[in-house]
């Protein structure tokens, strides 16, 4: 009788790398719970104001600041005149004796905890000002932003915070928090209006650093001299006050941004005469401030169809080298916004296009696209700034909701990478022409594609976290990672081969497998390796969520209704975790466990595969598959050297021993075994029969968890015909043993190979247990060395490309 | 014999640029180094990973992008030697290790250079110096993950952190 064939595979070679995962680790025994439910233990419990659905509740309260501030830029001194009343709005069940603000331009003077913590070793955007690693060295740059920083009087200038009345009010400055006593208790429900008078000198953004400054330009025969000016974390405002944390008054260190609360904004900006400004919210003085021509080409802009200048970069050009000693006022509003941030220059090119879109009752039908950049930063952005802007919102607009304002702007000057409610400072030493053979100026592909990523990325920033008001400061993944991830979708949607790989799961897993890593939920401002904890890894959790553990209908449908709920609130990640959960049906406490609070990577591997078929029990049929197996068998080794060297059996010397036994071939079929056959199938029920008689095999696959992170195990199998299938096991698979399971899978085929995640899904970081049979996969370098392309510098090669074309031609 | 020591100190003085951090898609600077020993060819494998327009702005390619200049002999001779002058490794003692370069090749945005180098006998602990792009990119961030013993080990390098690093690799 033959029992199951077996079909083994060498064990892989454990690797002993196995973070700690601690999803409810014991001390007595080794079990892991890897299902374990995170609701009740590790999250803050649901109540009125967050519902265990991941909605906003019914109690759901906000605070509300209104601002009606007026700015004078002093271009000569660079510094900013301002005043501003504040209208705060407490809708808090609290009541509030005093009001935190933030002043956040104070985290540049000497004195402040920011410039005094600054350390050799911290992972800060300015560490690296304080100089080398080596105490022996310091670099000259670090020498002359500290120079600066202690001669030139940074921070927030508080010259008068006076009542409603007139009468001056205490208030106390702490680093970069200024606490305001109010006279009187403000109550639920209750508004206190109060002003605040300051002043302030700008930062030279390419010395100190920071998100706001002035370049200023050398006049050369080709460039303009001049400055552009963008201003932001201006104005005092209001620290956020939330129902999860009271008072968001932690001081800002300078890397952890911000947290914010909405408000209407009415701003009056006076500039020089020649300059040309671009604002957060709605020109309302355009007859004062644009002449008839500009005032036409808006008008014109609106409903076109391509870009239209409204400055254009001769006008630009022209506009340089005027100077004027009379100011001008730009007066702006802007509704339901977190932040203020607002630019001027005289070098400024303006252009614009009016992109439609279904606002659905919630949003404007129109929003501006417009671009704000200097003829320095030509061709580049007149080709694909507002071009980018109108793209970004198309496609954004389908995973979360339509643009909520009614305009979306790009700003080119010396802050890169940065966002306000509907402006974004994009950069713009960026993308510098380069002149080709025939000296006319043109742009680089890299160029081109930084320029729309970068526009992507932070007009992006304007629905997560402008409008869904995540804590940046806490919680940094939530807009970083959440945008990251849109913004990814976003290249790989503006054209066909838009070099994108960093969205692959793939790339995340050498940081996953290192072990210098913190969980992705760690507060911000002690992240040691920002990159790739913010911005990476939560985004390729996403694109794994998206692809292969729910599937694009659920995930897209649950992340909307994320969106939506959060639209102009402040959503914490349990309410994200939560909605996800709730609209796909799918429970992923096991996938945040793996991929958010823990330091564990992917790492599944097939150790073993056993083929089972079904024994007949049928004598002709069995008899003959025992033949065949004895006969497939090597010959007994003892025999054959016997025979080799001469010896004889002695039966064969002794033929009249040979007997009925000796004669008869031990898997004949005898009558006993038919009569037996015939019994069995007279006692089986025919399904059994049936069952029996199939060609059916079965298989058993073991499988390891290497890495800890349990995940679906995706599988193809190849059978003899050459055919293919895939199986997509569900990580519920691991809910007895997170460690190592096996699985049976039944086939008529014959399988003869088997690949775990042939797609790349999963962000497996090691594929060479992913195989059945074992294959043994050439690295990277092996594969390149092979290639053709590759280009030997030893010589060998007799064929070479120029640079020029990337034809090869023989030498 | 004086065997070369991995790190020098220079004095950066007056006249030194203090580049801005342009604008860039990903606004993060960080890239990734594998080291680890072939078991079939028996050789140790360093492979680097840097975005493709981050490198070709530190040695200062403007036209091109990464997917053709990679495939030009002037190109990768260029990346070779900025990399081969950035990034150095050594023995536990010190000791510098040659490394061979193989090439460069970009993939997406990706750019990935590669080196080479009989595997070590000495796989006990390691010195790691990695300052890819780190001079024209102060928030630069790259990681070097070795891999020796089956086991991973892990140097950071960033802005404040750029001194070179030793692992160890005994259990």
């Amino acid at each position: 009788m033959r029992s199951l064939n077996l079909i083994v595979l060498a064990t892989a070679a454990a690797t002993l790398n196995v973070a700690a995962a601690q999803p409810n680790q014991q001390t007595v025994n080794d079990w892991r719970d890897a299902f374990r439910q995170l609701e009740d233990e590790d999250w803050p419990t649901p109540n009125r104001e967050r519902r265990a659905t991941g909605a906003p509740g019914p109690d759901y309260w906000q605070q509300q600041v209104d601002y009606d501030i007026d700015i004078r830029l002093d271009e000569e001194e660079k510094h900013l005149y301002g005043v501003e009343t504040i209208t705060y709005t407490n809708n808090a069940p609290d009541t509030l004796d005093f009001l935190w603000f933030q002043l956040d331009q104070n985290r540049f003077r000497p004195d402040s905890i920011a410039v005094m913590t600054e350390t050799v070793g911290g992972g800060g955007r300015s560490s690296s000002r304080t100089g080398g690693s080596d105490p022996e060295g310091i670099s000259a740059s670090a020498v002359r932003r500290r120079q600066q920083i202690a001669e030139n009087g940074y921070g927030h200038n508080i010259t008068g915070v006076t009542d409603v009345n007139g009468e001056p009010m205490d208030f106390t400055i702490v680093d970069t928090l200024m606490r305001i006593d109010l006279d009187e208790d403000l109550t639920t429900g209750d508004s206190v209006t109060f002003t605040i008078e300051w002043d302030y000198r700008l930062v030279e953004t390419q010395v100190i650093g920071g998100r706001a400054g002035w370049e200023c330009f050398e006049e050369t025969e080709d460039t303009g001299g001049d400055c552009i000016y963008q201003i932001a974390q201006w104005f005092p405002r209001a620290a956020a006050f939330s129902d999860y944390e009271g008072w968001h008054n932690k001081a800002f260190l300078g890397r952890g941004e911000f947290g914010l609360e909405f408000g209407d904004y009415d701003v009056s900006i006076t500039v020089p005469q020649d300059f040309i400004v671009a604002a957060t919210g709605e020109l309302q003085n355009a007859d004062e401030v644009l002449n008839q021509v500009q005032r036409d080409r808006l008008d014109e802009a609106r409903t076109a169809d391509e870009p239209v200048f409204i400055v254009t970069p001769a006008e630009a050009r022209a506009n340089e080298r005027r100077g004027t000693r009379s100011t001008e006022t730009w007066e702006f509003r802007a509704e339901n916004v977190r932040d203020f941030a607002w630019a001027g220059s005289r070098k400024f090119i303006w252009d614009a296009v009016g992109v439609e879109q279904d606002g659905q009752g919630e949003a404007p039908d129109l929003v501006m696209a417009m671009s704000f950049y200097p003829n320095e930063s030509e061709p580049l952005w007149s080709t694909f700034s507002t071009r980018a802007v109108e793209h970004t919102i198309a496609v954004y607009n389908d995973f979360a909701f339509p643009y909520p304002y009614p305009t979306a702007q790009s700003i080119a000057g010396p802050q890169g990478g940065m966002e306000y409610p509907m402006i974004t400072f994009n950069g713009g030493t960026y993308g510098r022409p380069v002149a080709d053979d025939d000296g006319n100026l043109t742009y680089s592909l890299g160029s081109k594609r930084g320029l729309i990523g970068v526009i992507i990325h932070e007009i992006g920033h304007i629905y997560f976290p402008m409008t869904v008001n995540s804590d940046e400061r806490q919680w940094t993944w939530m807009d970083e990672g959440l945008n990251s991830f849109l913004q990814f979708q976003a290249e790989r949607q503006w054209e066909e081969d838009f070099p994108v790989r960093r969205g692959d799961p793939h790339s995340i897993t050498s940081y996953m497998v290192s072990t210098n890593q913190m969980p992705i939920m760690t507060q911000s401002d002690s992240i040691v390796q920002f990159g790739p904890n913010a911005y990476s890894k939560p985004t390729i959790a996403l694109v794994v969520l998206r692809e292969t553990v729910l599937g694009r209908e659920l995930f897209d449908e649950a992340f909307r209704t994320y969106a939506e709920r959060w639209r102009f609130r402040r959503p914490t990640p349990y309410d994200f975790f939560r909605t996800m959960e709730e609209v796909s049906g799918v429970d992923l406490d096991w996938f945040w466990r793996g991929w958010f609070y823990s330091t564990d990577h992917v790492d599944i591997s097939i150790d073993r595969v056993f083929e089972g078929t079904f024994n007949t029990e049928n004598p002709e049929i069995e008899n003959a598959l025992d033949a065949a197996e004895d006969a497939a068998a090597p010959e007994s080794l003892t025999q054959a050297s016997n025979r080799e060297e001469g010896l004889s059996t002695y039966a064969s010397r002794n033929p009249e021993v040979l007997d009925f036994y000796s004669r008869t071939d031990a898997n004949i079929v005898t009558n006993r075994q038919r009569e037996a056959y015939e019994r069995l199938q007279g006692e089986l029920d025919e399904w059994e029969a049936d069952i029996l008689n199939s060609d059916q095999r079965i298989y058993y696959l073991d499988f390891s968890n290497q890495g800890g992170v349990v995940m679906p195990i995706i599988l193809e199998f190849t059978y003899a015909d050459g055919s293919t299938e895939m199986v997509r096991i569900p990580a519920e698979v691991w809910r007895y043993n997170p460690d190592s399971v096996t699985w049976t899978f039944m086939t008529d085929r014959e399988v003869v190979s088997v690949e775990l995640d042939p797609l790349w899904e999963t962000a497996d970081a090691d594929r060479s247990d992913n195989y059945f049979p074992p294959r043994i996969e050439p690295t990277r370098l092996e594969v390149y060395r092979s290639s053709s392309s590759g280009s030997n510098l030893m010589g060998d090669m007799d064929q070479r490309v120029s640079r020029d074309s990337v034809r090869t031609r023989p030498q | 014999m004086r065997k070369p020591r991995l790190r020098t100190w220079i004095l950066a003085l007056a006249g030194m640029l203090f580049l801005a951090a342009p604008a860039s898609a990903h606004r993060v600077h960080a890239g990734v180094t594998e080291i680890s020993v072939n078991p079939r060819t028996g050789e140790m494998e360093v492979i680097h990973r840097v975005f493709g327009h981050d490198l070709l702005e530190a040695v200062g390619e403007e036209t091109e992008p990464a997917q053709i200049w990679l495939q030009t002999e002037e190109g990768l001779a260029t990346v070779g030697d900025y990399v081969r002058e950035r990034f150095r490794m050594g023995d536990g003692a010190g000791n510098l290790i040659e490394l061979d370069y193989v090439g460069a090749e970009a993939d997406g945005e990706f750019a990935w250079i590669y080196f080479s180098a009989p595997a070590p006998e000495d796989q006990a602990a390691f010195i790691v110096d990695n300052d890819l792009l780190a001079d024209h990119f102060d928030d630069q961030v790259m990681m070097t993950n070795l891999r020796f013993n089956s086991l991973v080990r892990t140097a950071m390098q960033g802005p404040g952190r750029r001194s070179p690093v030793r692992v160890s690799f005994e259990r």
